[in-house]
């Protein structure tokens, strides 16, 4: 089972998903194939939960292979972890790679993508541009400028029939919302399951959420809005906006809340449609595209050797067990040996 | 507590969440959990790359303020060479993300212990 998945979304960009360890470093050959010409390689590490050292090694090396191609090209490291953030700019500066450049989210909002402030209307989001975590994450960010009296923010959405939480504004939105979800109990999840607002002017005096308001005081929180994104007559999840003050939400806050969940709840929705449908396509194309390769090499073995196609495939099959690499790599090499560009090495 | 793993890179994986699970119950701060998940797993990594055994011990032992936490293969080693050593370039990160590394070979088996220590609490927080 591969723990790394590479998900080429366009020629030069990649989406990187699950965790990059000595293991998973055969997955990133179709970024070094990219990175031997010039231009710029983007790699989305949303999704990418870890990297070791052997991972962050072969990072670098892109880095340093795009240098040599001597046209300034970069690897733009978009959204990492703050894990893997934090490694990658210790490699990078280590090693004075000034083009292994790492972009989060708020400045790929601001800068990266170049985005203007007009542009921050959802209604002009491409949701090609950002996976769900991102857009939630932004309406997160724009809850806070946009709702009078919200200091910070988090979104929550329905899976699976529970609740999870998905983005928030800070560090501070995001403990009261894992608080709520790991308690079981909250405004937000009130919200989610019943479809309704939910307006807390005052955690001292709440009595709905016991548990939820004992965290969330603690963390110095005192009032609390809770409005649901509604698609279609569901409700998909809820954006919750936070205050250390007591009634800092009224009327012009609800309304506010408002406006800006049912235009969110939209765009999340046609996000997530999005990732998930591009995902399936990545995968069917990459399960045709192994198939006819791996065919391929499966008749020059047995053309070769006179063996039949179990056993051209079972040949494939222990090379792979004793490299390391995947059934579908040994076959491409297979194949690369029989056309006219040498090939490294031979299968042994 | 102890456990063992095949000496292969796809333990690497089940080592992390070996390391997860044992820190479950430990006051650990997100980061400190994230830099002990990767100075163990890379400390399995070098280890992989160096030794030829077919098993390697991971043992976790989680004090009040501190953790230790050891990888090791049982040194069957089918060829040793002086120059197989781990060396300090290698360890250079887990030492970036423990408090304490240790490495010590047994110059006739080969048999590689790879020793790491972790303050938290009020011991390892400024």
């Amino acid at each position: 089972m591969d723990i790394l998945k590479v998900h080429q979304t366009e020629p030069r960009s990649f989406r990187l998903v699950g965790e990059l360890d000595l293991s998973g470093l055969g997955c990133l050959r179709p970024i070094e194939a990219v990175a031997s010409s010039p231009g710029d390689i983007h790699l989305d590490l949303t999704r990418l939960r870890f990297v070791d050292g052997a991972g962050l090694d072969r990072l670098a090396d892109l880095a340093r292979q795009l240098g040599r191609t001597g046209d300034a090209g970069r690897v733009v490291v978009l959204r990492p972890p703050r894990s893997v953030e934090r490694l990658l700019k210790r490699v990078s500066s280590s090693e004075n790679l000034d083009n292994l450049v790492v972009v989060r989210l708020s400045s790929v909002v601001d800068d990266s993508l170049e985005i203007s402030e007009p542009a921050r209307d959802l209604n002009q989001i491409l949701v090609s541009d950002y996976p769900p975590e991102a857009v939630c994450k932004l309406i997160a960010e724009l809850a806070v400028s946009e709702v009078p009296g919200a200091e910070s923010a988090c979104v929550a959405i329905r899976s699976d029939g529970d609740v999870a939480f998905a983005a928030s504004s800070d560090h501070a939105a995001e403990h009261v919302q894992t608080a709520s979800i790991e308690l079981g109990e909250g405004p937000a999840i009130d919200t989610v399951r019943s479809g309704q607002r939910h307006l807390s002017h005052s955690l001292v005096t709440e009595q709905r959420w016991p548990q939820f308001t004992n965290a969330a005081m603690y963390l110095g929180i005192a009032s609390v809005l809770s409005e649901p994104l509604p698609v279609r007559g569901t409700t998909i999840g809820a954006l919750t906006v936070l205050s250390a003050r007591e009634n800092a939400f009224g009327e012009s806050a609800c309304q506010g809340i408002a406006r800006l969940a049912s235009r969110g709840a939209v765009v999340i929705a046609n996000a997530v449609l999005y990732w998930q449908s591009t995902e399936l396509a990545g995968q069917l194309r990459e399960a045709l595209e192994s198939r006819a390769v791996i065919d391929q090499a499966k008749g020059i073995l047995m053309a070769r050797d006179h063996i039949s196609a179990d056993e051209a495939f079972a040949m494939m099959l222990k090379a792979s067990q004793r490299s390391n690499q995947k059934v579908r790599d040994i076959a491409q090499r297979l194949v690369a040996e029989i056309n006219p560009i040498p090939a490294e090495k031979g299968l042994s | 507590m102890k456990r063992s793993f095949p000496a292969d890179c796809t333990s690497l994986f089940p080592v992390r969440q070996f390391v997860r699970d044992s820190a479950v119950g430990v006051d650990l701060r997100p980061q400190e959990l994230d830099d002990i998940v990767l100075a163990v797993s890379d400390a399995c990594a070098v280890l992989l790359r160096h030794s030829l055994d077919t098993v390697i011990v991971l043992s976790w032992e989680a004090g009040r303020e501190e953790i230790l936490i050891t990888v090791e293969d049982r040194g069957e080693i089918r060829v040793w060479a002086e120059e197989s050593r781990i060396d300090e370039e290698e360890i250079s990160l887990i030492s970036d993300l423990v408090d304490d590394v240790d490495v010590t070979t047994a110059p006739d088996t080969g048999r590689t212990l790879i020793r790491m220590q972790k303050h938290f609490g009020t011991k390892g927080r400024p």
